[in-house]
């Protein structure tokens, strides 16, 4: 695969954007507390209109994985803690291997590269159950101590490989609605 | 050489001066210590939240600096006075919301003023003296001036659509569809326009570029780091020695 050239990147550069922006917004949606488990479910769905289009402009290797990075480093600045860098990371990376071996053309590929991708996000999520008591000690201190007890029902141990599931689903559901959407609306804008 | 320089000069005042390495440890800091880190010192939270609403005040935002001010009021008002009287899950969710609230905004005041106080150019050079690859500056920077181009966009493409009648009560999907596929079209239609302008100026040139913008720090950006380098010391001792 060639080099990456500055359109490339600027190309990146404004997609990121409003895979943060969408996502953000989502997020938010997202924040009351019981859909927490439900998280990984949501965004991804609706992150995937953007996103299929993102893929459908791309040919090169590497661009996933800067997009990865980038929404890594933004999360960090934005207090997420370190943990979202190599998250970013390492699914940009797995996914944008999945699209390359379609050639980011093939359909079946796409939707698993991004369902993959979407891992990302599990960045917020895992700190909750690796340090699990120190999370919820930290939680407990600045929320209140109802809080984590409705919090720490709500989200058992099992509810991680859940999480996971979810997110694949949730970045099928998503990549496929983005292929509604791109053949319904940006073929015909013609922004391809 | 000198009008040159003279015409160039901003008017900005001199927090918002600040380099704009300190702006975003600044952004760090604030937001890291904020979210992930007891109530223990609750002076702290008081003084970092006042810090942030202080430096809407340095970019000339009044009215959005006195519509924080309330929100926070009310959300104090909402911690002393309502919650007590709440149970389940009516506690819980108002819980969980002034707590996102109170710890995730002072982040974001902070981060909405590094992004409205730097110029995209002063960006770039201090990011360049980082030391960081093309590869990430290039994107990060179209980033960084991409954000006020979405929010303009989507506020017109929001008229637009209440011209039509289109909201929250009576199309929920459509609503989502309507205001989401214009935006993405017409912010990658400029994308392109942006992309061929940068080319025009040469940012794919080969050799080392050179910045109008003079990046370095100054006594505030040294007095800041000091003080961010003090609350990291009290948030890791926290952190290990608090168990």
């Amino acid at each position: 695969m060639n080099k990456l050239l500055v359109k490339d990147l600027i190309t990146v550069g404004i997609f990121t954007a409003i895979y943060l922006v969408v996502f953000f917004v989502t997020f938010m949606i997202g924040y009351i507390p019981f859909l927490i488990p439900f998280l990984g479910f949501i965004c991804p769905i609706v992150c995937g209109i953007p996103f299929i289009l993102y893929v459908m402009k791309t040919d090169k290797f590497g661009m996933v994985t800067l997009t990865g990075t980038i929404l890594g480093i933004a999360f960090t600045v934005m207090g997420s803690g370190l943990i979202m860098i190599p998250f970013g990371i390492i699914f940009g990376l797995i996914g944008d291997f999945i699209m390359k071996s379609g050639g980011y053309k093939e359909w079946k590929s796409i939707a698993w590269g991004y369902a993959i991708f979407s891992f990302w996000m599990m960045g917020f999520v895992v700190r909750m159950f690796i340090a699990r008591d120190q999370y919820f000690k930290e939680v407990g201190q600045s929320y209140g101590q109802d809080y984590v007890n409705v919090l720490e029902s709500i989200t058992p141990l099992w509810t991680l490989p859940v999480m996971f599931i979810l997110t694949v689903l949730g970045g099928l559901v998503g990549a496929w609605l983005g292929k509604k959407m791109f053949s319904k609306h940006f073929k015909k804008a013609g922004l391809v | 050489m000198k009008t040159v320089v003279g015409s160039l000069r901003d008017h900005r005042n001199i927090v918002a001066k600040l380099d704009p390495r300190t702006k975003i440890a600044l952004t760090i800091t604030i937001s890291t210590i904020l979210i992930s880190s007891g109530s223990s010192q609750s002076i702290l939270r008081v003084c970092l939240t006042l810090f942030s609403l202080a430096l809407l005040l340095s970019i000339h935002k009044i009215s959005l600096f006195i519509k924080c001010a309330v929100t926070f009021l009310v959300l104090i008002g909402i911690q002393y006075w309502v919650i007590p009287y709440a149970e389940g899950m009516i506690k819980f969710i108002l819980l969980a919301f002034v707590g996102i609230f109170m710890n995730m905004f002072p982040g974001f005041i902070v981060g909405y003023y590094t992004l409205f106080s730097t110029k995209v150019s002063e960006f770039i050079a201090a990011m360049e003296k980082m030391k960081l690859p093309r590869n990430i500056i290039i994107p990060i920077s179209v980033i960084f001036r991409f954000f006020p181009t979405i929010a303009e966009e989507y506020r017109n493409i929001n008229y637009a659509m209440k011209m039509r009648g289109i909201n929250f009560s009576n199309h929920f999907f459509k609503m989502i569809e309507y205001r989401m596929i214009p935006l993405i079209i017409s912010v990658v239609q400029i994308g392109n326009d942006l992309s061929f302008t940068a080319m025009t100026r040469g940012i794919d040139s080969p050799f080392k570029r050179t910045n109008v913008c003079v990046v370095k720090f100054k006594l505030l950006d040294i007095l800041l780091i000091i003080i961010m380098v003090i609350l990291w010391i009290i948030y890791f001792k926290e952190k290990l020695f608090n168990d």
